[in-house]
């Protein structure tokens, strides 16, 4: 399977937000979030990989974004920052405990964010978070389970335990 | 609900500004210029401008017949470029430049010499020099 430009709007649709939502995560910021769409797709759109599956391509994507998200990082432009709640305006929650929720993430430190996110939003188990960023599962776990610890004390009951 | 749930739910209200991926290229093209111009001019190399007229060309060369289409390739990408009478087309060192209205194909290899071909025949253009 290839990605040209024959089908990448297919997968631009389907993996657009997800992509943002890694970049937000990652920075909160939508612009620097954006920033991490557009790298992440025009490497797609550049790429000679040979895709395998649709799973492969999307595991494909979302590796590029983390790792766009570093890349990001040590650009030298300087962007306009919007803050948290004026982006949550722009939000439509549809009652508190989802606001709440989003809140105590973007609260939580950076590394614990990138992990919680790819293991409840995409669905990832431990070891394949764990290739994603390049550190050992024992780490992943331990970052999960202090993220998991940190929901629980600012969500209360709102948050299960796990 | 599941602690899974809850999170995809709050998380899948976030959405790209991109409402397509077409905007991308065309953003990135721009971005890319933009750095090589700033790099250019770091350097302090020559920015050459090129000016056309391009109707007067178009005009001569096709008995008086207007042609409106012009296109512009910049080292193989086409640009989007309005019709009216003159255009500039900026460009650093080394940059290869065509541009087609109508029947009329005219290339520039921006080097240190700049050379200019116009249907197969040498032809004076007005070149300004910036540094």
């Amino acid at each position: 399977m290839n990605v040209d430009r024959n089908n990448i709007e297919e997968y631009f649709d389907r993996y657009r937000d997800h992509v943002f939502a890694i970049g937000y995560n990652y920075f909160k910021n939508p612009i620097e979030a954006d920033d991490v769409v557009q790298e992440t797709f025009l490497k797609l759109l550049n790429t000679n990989m040979e895709f395998v599956s649709e799973e492969h391509i999307r595991n494909w994507i979302i590796r590029v974004a983390v790792n766009e998200c570093k890349r990001v990082t040590l650009s030298s432009y300087v962007k306009k920052k919007v803050s948290i709640s004026e982006y949550m305006e722009t939000l439509t929650f549809e009652n508190p405990e989802e606001s709440d929720l989003f809140l105590a993430v973007m609260a939580l430190p950076k590394k614990y964010r990138q992990v919680i996110h790819l293991f409840y939003y995409e669905g990832y188990a431990v070891k394949e978070i764990a290739e994603i960023l390049g550190q050992s599962e024992t780490a992943i776990t331990t970052q999960l389970a202090r993220a998991r610890a940190k929901l629980k004390i600012r969500l209360q009951e709102a948050w299960k335990n796990e | 609900m599941s602690n899974r749930e809850k999170y995809t739910d709050a998380f899948s209200k976030l959405h790209s500004g991109y409402a397509s991926v077409w905007e991308i290229s065309g953003i990135t093209h721009n971005r890319k210029r933009g750095l090589r111009m700033r790099k250019t001019m770091a350097v302090l190399a020559c920015l050459i401008v090129l000016t056309f007229a391009v109707s007067g060309i178009a005009y001569a060369a096709t008995d008086g017949q207007i042609i409106n289409a012009v296109k512009v390739w910049i080292n193989g990408e086409e640009q989007v470029v309005n019709t009216d009478e003159q255009f500039v087309v900026e460009m650093d060192k080394g940059d290869k430049v065509v541009i087609e209205d109508g029947d009329i194909r005219t290339e520039v290899q921006a080097e240190t010499d700049v050379k200019v071909k116009q249907n197969g025949d040498e032809t004076e253009v007005e070149i300004e020099h910036e540094e």
